[in-house]
């Protein structure tokens, strides 16, 4: 198939908040596990993270720290704040209900 | 724990330029691990930077995406547009400077007439809950006439009211002071009841009100000062309080001064405690207070008005002989202070109304015309990659500075017109003095110009963001007409214009029409080169002989100066009511009354025998007063065309007697004149209001002590004027003075109400009618500017110029046509409203209309003149050459 930045779009924000479900994590590593689990299929624009991130960060759902890499960089880790965490799990439930739905209208065609 | 929102917002937008820098690096360093990456899987390095750049996209629009995802994007951008849309605005002035204009002249007026308005009419009065505020008279039933309330009334209205909290009385007084600066003059003066300025709950501004015990016999000697007399008087002396000044020969302390709002009745007196006197306790037959009261709590006009009729009404039973007709009237002491002006108004405030419709079509047109004349732009940075919305962006901002501008502006021409209209308004205008371009007049006039722009830039802004309309409303392409549907509405708009222009003109000409009449009537005297000086010499002068001689002396010193050419002394100057209108009841001798009729009151004046000569009074018949008419002679009178046209219509009146009682009675025995002549009619009240019938008595026969000395010279009437002040002051030193006026000064004060009104709503309609014939010009230079080709064929197909000139002239009259006639449908009912305002005029005025009708008619032909004519030029080679 091929990954259409338009169907990543929207859920972007959704895979950004459950990559730091697990703990704070920088842009790059956000960029690379997105890219391994979804097996390349959302590898479109690694770089579309970063506007992402600056807004949830705005929207108070993640915030971010300088720290020192495993790299030995000095790099930004984000973390899920308390309403992030809250999101995500709003937004977990939509897709589930979402994906669910979808899936039901396929099965019955 | 989370940053506070706000506080992060905050730190996001003022951090901008860090948060862009850390923002480059982390995308920097994405990138070089991405490359190295690829490096390490073994691509050379230049095939290794592009695929991390493939793979990472465009940094440019990411970084974009991130500013807007910061919210910075509003702030920056905002600064963009605004200065974009200063730009847009700068280089092609002449959109904002008549759009601009148009809002300042139209909205800063409506502003300054709101203000105005606001001010007088429905702010409330300055004092604590002032919807409790009445004001009391005494009400004659036999003529239906408000009366001042008698002492002994009051004193008894007073005790027995129960729904009210307070009623309290003042007496119009007059003190004698020794200006430093004027000489002797006598100051407007209210002697005042006990809790009269509890009454208003009115602070003072400096000092204290009066205790009640300073209305007690030898404790009154103190005295409050108004705001203005303390101000033009005392110098606004801030030590005022505790200093002693003499009134009327007396030493009085000053105590307190009000604030610039109290005003009863003005805030040019003094307030004095009212020392009740003997005889007052008595007196029902002089009525001279004004009764004011405050409402007990939960009480409504129906009740206390209820409650004040029972009293009176028991009063009439209790003492038939001076009550028997007298009951009570309660009027809300804001309608009483607004009174007369109230219906001019809100005839102006309407008028505001009908101009704002005017100005936003305008606007509206202006802003239609202007966004379709940029659809070209708008398509060009469409197709540079501007979004609709963008674009629409723009455009509010564009008008957003536009409105913000206008708002300016028409404050700005609201405050001068304010000016202007305080310039114009009669002193007299209630709260006038309250009256200040404030708050409100700011508010109203930025809410109305920022609503009108983008009210009117809405429709620009719905085409930019909808393509779709802008193809059915813009030109579709290159020489083609505007479309339809914009020309409708550029019509309509026009036609609104005309129409409410139409009614306005209307207005102005029915009022317009009313002031010519009113300055027309005939006055009855003569005022060119004639002033008047008044005296109130009771206290300076004991006795008739003594006041008779001094008028003598003033009037025979006058006729000996230079340049005066004629000198008198009479107790009353027409067109002036306060000082000396008497009036005294009238019986003729062969009429005797039934006894339930009251004797009608006859206005008397006494004179000098120069008096009528010097106004210029014309005899009609019989002789005038002369020397043989002496305290001691038989009494005499001369009455006026009225009178005899009224009392004696079918017989000789020369020859005589009347019988006139009140005041001019003497130990109850009615003073009986002989009619020796009659005199032309002077119209006493208003220019408006005919003359009513009037006697002339003859000074040595009734003394009285209020004089006014009127003198007519060669000179101009200021000079005259001097004069009599000068002869008044050397044969008494001390007298003073307690008013003084030319007569041409006095005629125009009684008209300058009218002519107020007049010239506001005159300016409206002028404002309007500009504004109309602006609209005409520019939707037909519109319209046929789009039909140029059109045109040209017509002419190559063998049409005559004059055909094109009259196609445009017919299609541009049929707007004003329109207009004109949905005017009259809307001006017919409008003028019944004004009918009150209107003198010897009706409403439905056929030349009014016509002329107005008119008026606009020539206004659209001139309008659509220079269009027709370029129509009419359209040269058929010029048209194929473009085609």
């Amino acid at each position: 198939m091929t990954p259409a930045p338009d169907r990543l779009h929207g859920h972007l924000d959704l895979l950004i908040l459950s990559s730091l479900a697990g703990g704070p994590m920088h842009g790059w590593a956000i960029a690379q596990r997105l890219r391994v689990l979804s097996a390349s299929v959302f590898e479109v624009g690694q770089g579309s993270i970063y506007p992402a991130l600056r807004r949830l960060e705005a929207a108070g759902w993640i915030r971010a720290r300088v720290a020192v890499s495993e790299a030995g960089r000095r790099a930004r880790f984000y973390s899920l704040t308390k309403p992030g965490r809250r999101r995500l799990e709003a937004e977990r439930a939509d897709w589930a209900d979402f994906a669910a739905a979808v899936q039901r209208v396929l099965d019955g065609a | 724990m989370s940053v506070p929102p706000l506080l992060r917002q905050f730190r996001l937008l003022f951090g901008g330029r860090r948060a862009e820098r850390e923002l480059d690096a982390e995308m920097r360093e994405h990138l070089e691990l991405l490359e190295t990456q690829y490096r390490e899987q073994g691509l050379d390095p230049r095939e290794a930077r592009r695929r991390a750049r493939m793979e990472f996209g465009s940094q440019e629009p990411l970084r974009a995406d991130a500013r807007e995802a910061r919210g910075l994007v509003r702030t920056r951008e905002l600064t963009r547009d605004l200065l974009f849309g200063v730009r847009v605005l700068v280089r092609r002035p002449g959109f904002p400077a008549v759009a601009l204009l148009t809002l300042g002249v139209g909205v800063g007026g409506a502003a300054a007439i709101y203000g105005a308005t606001e001010g007088i009419l429905l702010s409330p009065l300055p004092y604590a809950e002032p919807d409790r505020l009445v004001a009391a008279w005494q009400l004659d039933h036999a003529s239906g006439e408000r009366q001042e309330v008698s002492p002994a009334n009051f004193l008894d209205w007073r005790e027995r009211v129960t729904a009210f909290e307070a009623l309290t009385a003042v007496e119009p007084y007059g003190f004698d002071w020794l200006s430093p600066e004027d000489g002797p003059i006598a100051l407007e003066t209210g002697l005042v009841y006990e809790g009269f300025f509890d009454v208003f709950r009115a602070p003072p501004l400096f000092g204290r009100t009066f205790l009640p015990e300073e209305n007690q016999p030898g404790r009154g000697n103190v005295a409050i000062l108004g705001y203005g007399l303390w101000r033009s008087r005392f110098g606004g002396d801030p030590d005022i309080v505790g200093r002693v000044v003499t009134f009327d020969g007396e030493p009085y302390t000053i105590v307190g001064v009000m604030r610039e709002d109290f005003a009863v009745p003005s805030n040019e007196v003094v307030w004095a405690p009212k020392v009740l006197q003997g005889w007052e306790e008595r007196s029902r037959t002089s009525n001279f207070y004004a009764v004011f009261g405050r409402l007990a709590p939960g009480v409504g006009l129906g009740q206390a008005a209820a409650d004040l009729d029972g009293v009176a009404a028991a009063l009439a039973v209790a003492y038939p002989t001076a009550n028997a007709s007298i009951g009570a009237a309660l009027i809300p002491l804001h309608d009483q202070i607004v009174g007369g002006i109230r219906s001019a108004l809100w005839l102006l405030l309407g008028a505001v109304i009908l101009v704002l419709v005017v100005v936003v079509a305008s606007v509206a047109s202006l802003q239609l015309a202007r966004a379709v004349g940029r659809t070209p732009e708008f398509t060009l940075r469409t197709a540079l990659g501007a979004g609709p919305g963008r674009i629409a962006r723009h455009l509010a901002v564009e008008n957003l500075l536009l409105g913000a501008a206008g708002a300016v502006v028409s404050f700005l021409a609201a405050r001068v017109m304010l000016d202007g209209i305080r310039a114009l308004a009669p002193a007299d205008l209630p709260r006038i003095a309250e009256i200040r371009a404030d708050g409100d007049v700011l508010g109203f006039a930025a809410a109305v110009s920022l609503l009108a722009v983008l009210a009117t830039g809405l429709a620009p802004v719905l085409l930019a963001a909808n393509p779709g309309l802008q193809r059915a409303l813009g030109p579709g392409g290159r020489g083609q007409t505007a479309s339809p549907l914009l020309r409708r509405a550029l019509a309509a708009l026009v036609v609104v214009q005309v129409s409410l222009t139409f009614v306005l003109l209307v207005g102005s000409g029915l009022l317009l029409r009313s002031f010519v009449a009113v300055v027309s009537q005939p006055t009855g005297f003569r005022s060119d080169g004639v002033a008047a000086v008044t005296v109130h010499t009771w206290s300076y002068l004991d006795g008739g002989p003594a006041r008779a001689g001094f008028a003598r002396d003033v009037v025979e010193r006058l006729s000996g100066m230079p340049g005066i050419t004629a000198a008198g002394v009479a107790s009353g100057i027409p067109l002036m009511e306060a000082i000396g209108a008497d009036f005294a009841p009238l019986t003729l001798p062969g009429a005797p009354l039934r006894a339930d009729q009251n004797p009608p009151l006859v206005r008397f004046t006494v004179v000098s025998p120069g008096l009528l000569d010097t106004l210029g009074i014309p005899l009609r018949s019989g002789r005038p007063f002369d020397s043989r008419d002496r305290a001691d002679s038989l009494p005499v009178t001369l009455v006026n065309e009225r009178f005899v046209d009224r009392y004696l219509p079918d017989r000789e009146p020369v020859g005589r007697r009347i019988s006139l009682g009140g005041s001019l009675a003497t130990n109850g025995e009615p003073l009986n004149p002989e009619i020796v002549g009659v005199v032309g009619d002077v119209r006493n009240v208003a220019l408006h209001e005919a003359p009513a019938p009037a006697v002339y008595l003859v000074h040595p026969q009734v003394p009285t002590g209020a004089n006014a000395f009127i003198a007519r010279g060669v000179g101009s009437a200021d000079v005259v004027l001097s004069q009599v002040r000068r002869a008044i002051a050397e044969v008494h030193a001390s007298i003073p003075i307690h008013g003084e006026t030319t007569m041409e000064a006095l005629v125009a004060a009684s008209v300058r109400e009218r002519r107020f009104v007049l010239v506001l709503l005159g300016g409206f309609a002028a404002l309007a009618l500009s504004l109309a014939s602006a609209g005409i010009f520019g939707l037909m230079a519109f319209v046929t500017a789009g039909r140029a080709k059109e045109y040209g064929i017509r002419r190559a197909l063998g049409a005559e110029r004059a055909e094109l000139l009259t196609l445009v002239l017919r299609r541009g009259l049929a707007l004003a046509g329109a207009g004109i006639l949905i005017g009259i449908a809307t001006a017919v009912p409008a003028a019944g409203l004004v009918e009150g305002l209107l003198f010897e005029v009706a409403p439905l005025d056929l030349r009014v209309f016509g002329l107005a009708g008119l008026t606009l008619a020539a206004a659209g032909a001139a309008a659509v003149l220079v269009p027709a004519l370029r129509a009419a030029r359209a040269s058929p080679v010029e048209v194929l050459r473009v085609e």
